[in-house]
């Protein structure tokens, strides 16, 4: 029996052994097809060391005391800036850099500029631009699992600066900034404002340079306010008043701003400080339930209650800049950089209608928040110099006067005294001179300085919220009691 | 005997890639599962586990310092301390609860709708399938554009009936069943098309034989469809809770959970702390919690079944 049956036994064994062949031989090439991948190139230059540092900065923005233009930083600037070194722009041509940015007032006319750079440089450029909110959601997420494939970021000093210096991720700048090969001739650090410059130096490290001088302005429809006879208002209290005048929803709202948890926060820090409120106490304490904070919250919420359009609690500024440029609301407080969106004849219809007064004074004073944003390289990148060179031709004064033409009001005091810088304040002579006038007065920034921005601000945009949705009085004492704490323990968290 | 033996020694010592192919061979049953079984491993069990055990850190990930264990602390923090969690419970809760029952209800009625042999019914199921196929994000957006208070379509048409205008996702009582609404309409679909099916597999006699005695259209449904039906009614409900439960994408892209923390459930939560605030043991905390709820309310519906069964 068993003579007879073996054959067959063997040729089944065959046939099975025959797949098991082919099915190894071809696991055996996929593994190594797998593990012949290149390996990574090398860092060029080591993450700088996440050292324990000092508590942040007690002041924001020293705004520049020249009375017609940004005061040049003179003492800020590296002597080799201004001397002339072998720059060579192709130097890392045939490189290519990631940029994870914001789809903002800078960014948007800066990118078809971006031939413009690749033809110079040879280094191409693949930028990302996301709404805020989303972007810092990328960064975070990509910086904390160690990618090294983003090599620029944009970041607002005064909201990631800190944070993202002590995680780790931003390579600060001061060692090209002080190198003549690094820098080219004509680019003159001196010219930037001062306040500005200092506002992106944090913990002693020059973290990105200023690309914005932003100042929050009473921005109006200036037709529509000549036709009921009224004047931006000086003082705050005045401001529902006029509200009153131009309000005839639902065609006209008085007045629309951003209300969203995320971002409520920035436009009302300058009714806060107007009230005489600040985020934190001297001795840093959360201070939202004092009297002048309760103050400003609810004449926040009660302007954007009254006059403000549905669903501001879900308005974000793209949304908010919508309703002025779509003709639906008369005034709304906030950043002087919108003016390229108000007046922009492709999207706006209220193109020259638009008029930019200072932020009205408070009962206690007058300090409309200032703000700036740049790019900084990651400390993960391994092209940090390539990356410096973006950095340092995007901030170039062609391009800047290019952006300040286009709303972008710049940080360097030679583009407002320009041909161009002058021509734009002839044109917008109440948006120039403003401008000037807020830098000149403020030196506090949208934003609570501490470690984890974003999160207390949050905490403090829920309180605004609550209000907005008709919480007041007492409760709203007790709501802003709880935000108090809610930032003392993330404080706690945060910053030990 | 000693004939026979001699092929088979020669075959075993022809070498060491017949010795492998003899080994694969003895242990098939082995070895053909263990790429799934690896996989499963690596993108299942490991993450899970991994999960518990950031569940007991407290870590920062934007912050240089290491992971510290602490036990069961964030969860002490989660159920004690923290009403944002506490409120995210019962708005999970209260949004699952909302779509589900409604989705369960609709798809019935649809179901019993087009189990007739109505004319055209198969384009009309095709048709009606189309919003279970849509991605949810792209749909979101539509619906944030739809529900804008001042632009929206919603809005006109109630201003046609002499409604005023809502601000439905901006409204703290409306903004969860104005999400449910859009849960429910690309949902219900799949609920249909489970109880068409369920449908189908019942037997046609009692219901004639009711009909005989007189029974009416309603008597039917409740003491014969329904009852049939049932089995089928808790697998679509299982399902329907198990996704609502976790629903993010929808919310995500409408609300971001806002306004304030009015539509924030579970999952936003855990999302804003691991990827806004990076609290990452804290956020694995919040995750684990929202698997032991899927996990409590789907032996709830399981154990339903099989006493049914």
């Amino acid at each position: 029996m068993s003579e007879h049956r073996e054959p067959t036994v063997v040729q089944k064994n065959l046939t099975r052994r025959g797949f098991l062949k082919v099915a190894t031989g071809s696991s055996v090439a996929l593994l190594l097809a797998a593990c012949a991948q290149p390996v990574a190139a090398p860092t060029t230059a080591p993450a700088p060391k996440a050292t324990e540092a000092p508590k942040p900065a007690a002041t924001t923005a020293p705004a520049p005391a020249a009375t017609q233009a940004p005061k040049p930083a003179a003492t800020q600037a590296p002597a080799a800036s201004t001397g002339a070194g072998d720059f060579d722009w192709k130097k890392y041509k045939g490189t290519s850099l990631r940029y994870v940015g914001w789809n903002d007032n800078w960014s948007q006319p800066m990118t078809s500029k971006v031939p413009e750079f690749e033809d110079l440089t040879g280094i191409k450029l693949n930028w990302e631009q996301l709404a805020q909110d989303q972007n810092r959601q990328k960064v975070q997420t990509e910086l904390t699992a160690k990618n090294k494939d983003i090599d620029l970021i944009y970041i607002a000093p005064h909201v990631e600066g800190i944070k993202y210096y002590k995680a780790g991720w931003i390579f600060p700048l001061d060692e090209y900034m002080n190198n003549p090969k690094m820098v080219p001739p004509d680019f003159d650090m001196k010219d930037f404002a001062e306040g500005m410059l200092k506002t992106c130096n944090m913990l002693g490290k020059q973290l990105t340079l200023p690309v914005v001088s932003e100042a929050c302005l009473f921005i109006y429809r200036k037709d529509l306010f000549e036709a009921k006879g009224v004047k931006p208002p000086e003082n705050l209290l005045d401001m529902p008043a006029a509200l009153d005048k131009v309000h005839s929803p639902p065609s006209m709202y008085g007045w629309v701003g951003r209300g969203t948890v995320t971002q409520n926060a920035v436009p009302w820090s300058s009714y806060l400080y107007a009230f005489g409120g600040d985020y934190l106490t001297k001795d840093r304490k959360p201070d939202v339930a004092s009297d002048a904070s309760l103050k400003s919250i609810q004449f926040y919420a009660d302007v954007a209650r009254k006059y403000g359009p549905p669903g501001m609690t879900t308005m974000n500024w793209p949304e908010a800049v919508a309703q002025m440029q779509s003709n639906r609301a008369a005034v709304i407080t906030d950043a002087n950089s919108f003016r390229n969106a108000l007046d922009d004849k492709e999207k706006s219809q209220v193109v020259g209608k638009v008029g930019w007064a200072m932020f009205p004074k408070g009962p206690v004073g007058n300090t409309p928040g200032i703000w700036t944003a740049g790019t900084s390289i990651s400390a993960l990148s391994e092209k940090k110099e390539a990356a410096w060179y973006f950095i340092i031709w995007s901030l170039q004064k062609k391009y800047q006067t290019y952006t300040h033409g286009r709303g972008c009001p710049s940080s360097r005091t030679s583009v407002w005294n320009s041909p161009e810088g002058q021509d734009i304040r002839k044109q917008w002579p109440d948006w120039a001179d403003n401008t000037l006038k807020t830098l000149q007065i403020s030196n506090k920034g949208y934003s609570p300085e501490v470690v984890s921005v974003m999160e207390v601000r949050n905490a403090v945009g829920e309180l605004i919220v609550k209000a907005m949705q008709g919480v007041t009085g007492d409760a709203l004492k007790a709501e802003a009691e709880k935000t108090n704490k809610a930032i003392t323990d993330i404080m706690a968290k945060t910053e030990g | 005997m000693s004939v026979a033996e001699k092929p088979v020694a020669a075959q075993v010592s022809r070498g060491p890639t017949d010795a492998v192919l003899s080994f694969i061979d003895r242990h098939a049953q082995w070895l053909f599962p263990a790429p799934a079984v690896i996989m499963l491993l690596l993108v299942m069990v490991f993450p899970s586990l991994y999960n518990i055990y950031m569940s007991m850190q407290t870590w920062f990930a934007t912050s240089t310092a290491e992971p510290q264990f602490v036990g069961l602390q964030n969860f002490a923090d989660l159920f004690g301390k923290d009403e944002n969690f506490r409120d995210s419970i019962w708005r999970t809760i209260y949004f699952t609860a909302l779509a589900v029952v409604l989705e369960l209800v609709i798809g019935l009625a649809i179901a019993l709708l087009l189990n007739r042999e109505l004319k055209g019914h198969k384009v009309i199921r095709t048709l009606f399938m189309l919003p279970m196929m849509a991605t949810p994000t792209a749909m979101a957006l539509i619906w944030v554009l739809m529900y804008n208070p001042t632009l929206g379509v919603l809005n006109y048409l109630l201003s046609l009936i002499g409604v005023p205008p809502q601000e439905w996702l901006s409204n703290l009582a409306l903004v969860i069943p104005a999400l449910a609404v859009v849960d429910i309409w690309q949902y219900t679909p799949f609920v249909t098309l489970l109880l068409l099916a369920g449908l189908a597999t019942i037997p046609v006699e009692p219901v004639e034989s009711a009909k005989i005695d007189g029974a009416s259209a309603w008597q039917i449904l409740w003491h014969i469809t329904l009852p049939l039906l049932r089995p089928t009614i808790v697998v679509a409900a299982l399902f329907r809770i198990i996704d609502t439960l976790k629903t993010f994408d929808t919310i995500y892209v409408m609300t971001q959970g806002g306004p304030g923390r009015a539509s924030q459930t579970i999952n936003l939560f855990a999302f804003q702390t691991a990827f806004e605030y990076f609290h990452i043991g804290y956020a694995a905390a919040v995750s684990l919690s929202l698997i032991a709820l899927v996990f409590m309310v789907s032996g709830v519906l399981i154990r339903l079944r099989r006493q049914e069964l």
